[in-house]
């Protein structure tokens, strides 16, 4: 019997490993002494990714004014921080797409996901984030330990859901008190398991509750306030047929006002479309 | 005498700031008593600024003007519905206020466009 969030992922970690290629590309990046020419050469060996790179790179999210063909010019106009978040965001995406699971729409699990991600990104610019994909990319990863409960556990997920309906409460205070933990610490876990850095699994795990965590706390609030604003909108969804929650200190510490919301809803809309084209074709 | 702040683009020239107006850094760029004309209004709002509070009640309801068209008994079933969805949380925070506001604006909107019966 799975006791743990730490304990389900060890069991599906060769399931869902993630590809070398962005372990190898984070590797290029982290190394001072490899220029662009190296990491472009990694991603040349994926074509996938190398066309995928070249129209994110040509869409409206960077509105660069020329043409970009080459690869080099695509991390050089993307910047190399910003390249791996979306190289690893593309790589997750690949890992999951193929699930297929009982009672779960994949392609409106994915939209919840990549509008969470588009509105934490247009929240991290008014903030004056200097790098805005690493909140895209925290956007798209938040939901995934939801997937892999309904991967390796979808009989307690299915006592979850039904018992959020008998019971009145949302989906994830379901998880927590019929399974004894939810999918914030699942995704954390999967994150942790990834070897990716703490914040960003501090970001996951919080984001039900920002004001718990100790260290990311901010980070955690965006993705969490653009989660609830994504869950109200209805754009996909993620399994929550109502919206979860507000953590009020959480939205206090973004200072932001509740009049950007109607502006910042508006650049989702915009950037949503062509967003979710670009992630969910070839599936 | 009220003391919401207003959204900027439901400023109307001529009405007065009732305190500081400050960019997100706390520099203030229009003192508390201030007139508001169109330019100054431009002005601030090139600033960033999307709120202010200004002096004297608000007599129309934020987004009134913009779904009058709704037949009132569909937008009552609208918002049933949203209130359902939204039962978790606290109304009267303002931002779930706002966001509860938008949510019945785009939902009646996009009834009407559709042509929903």
């Amino acid at each position: 019997m799975i006791t743990s969030a730490r304990e389900l992922v060890k069991n599906v970690e060769s399931v869902v490993s993630l590809p070398s290629i962005f372990t190898r590309i984070d590797a290029l990046i982290n190394n001072p002494e490899s220029n662009l020419v190296d990491i472009a050469d990694v991603i040349s060996e994926d074509p996938g990714l190398s066309i995928r790179l070249l129209k994110i790179a040509n869409s409206a999210m960077f509105n660069f004014p020329a043409e970009i063909d080459t690869i080099t010019r695509a991390i050089t106009v993307i910047g190399t921080k910003q390249l791996r978040d979306l190289v690893l965001a593309t790589q997750v995406v690949l890992v999951f797409k193929s699930i297929k699971q009982e009672g779960l729409d994949m392609p409106a699990f994915w939209k919840h996901c990549i509008a969470t991600g588009i509105l934490a990104r247009v929240f991290a610019s008014l903030r004056r984030e200097p790098n805005t994909e690493y909140y895209y990319l925290l956007g798209l990863l938040h939901e995934v330990g939801r997937l892999v409960m309904y991967m390796d556990i979808p009989e307690l997920m299915a006592k979850a859901v039904s018992n959020s309906v008998e019971n009145n409460v949302s989906l994830h205070q379901s998880e927590l008190s019929v399974i004894g933990f939810d999918h914030a610490m699942v995704g954390a876990e999967l994150m942790k398991s990834w070897n990716l850095p703490a914040p960003m699994c501090d970001a996951i795990c919080y984001h039900h509750r920002p004001s718990l965590s100790l260290n990311y706390r901010d980070d955690a609030a965006i993705i969490h306030v653009s989660d609830l604003i994504v869950n109200a909108l209805n754009l996909g969804t993620s399994g929550e047929s109502d919206i979860p929650q507000l953590d009020e200190q959480a939205w206090e510490s973004l200072e932001l006002s509740q009049f950007v919301l109607s502006d910042a809803i508006e650049q989702l809309e915009l950037q949503y479309d062509e967003a979710v084209k670009l992630f969910l074709e070839d599936a | 005498m009220t003391m919401t702040p207003i959204r900027i683009s439901h400023i109307k020239p001529g009405q007065v700031a009732a305190s500081d107006v400050k960019d997100r850094s706390g520099r203030t760029l229009l003192a508390a008593g201030t007139e508001l004309t169109e330019k100054t209004i431009k002005i601030i709002k090139s600033w960033g600024v999307v709120e202010i509070d200004v002096v004297g009640e608000i007599t129309e309801s934020e987004f009134g003007s913009e779904i009058t068209e709704i037949d009132p008994e569909r937008l009552h079933l609208i918002e049933l519905d949203l209130s359902q969805r939204f039962r978790f949380l606290n109304r009267s925070h303002p931002f779930i206020n706002e966001l509860f506001e938008i949510c019945l604006r785009r939902e009646a909107l996009k009834q009407e466009a559709s042509g929903d019966h």
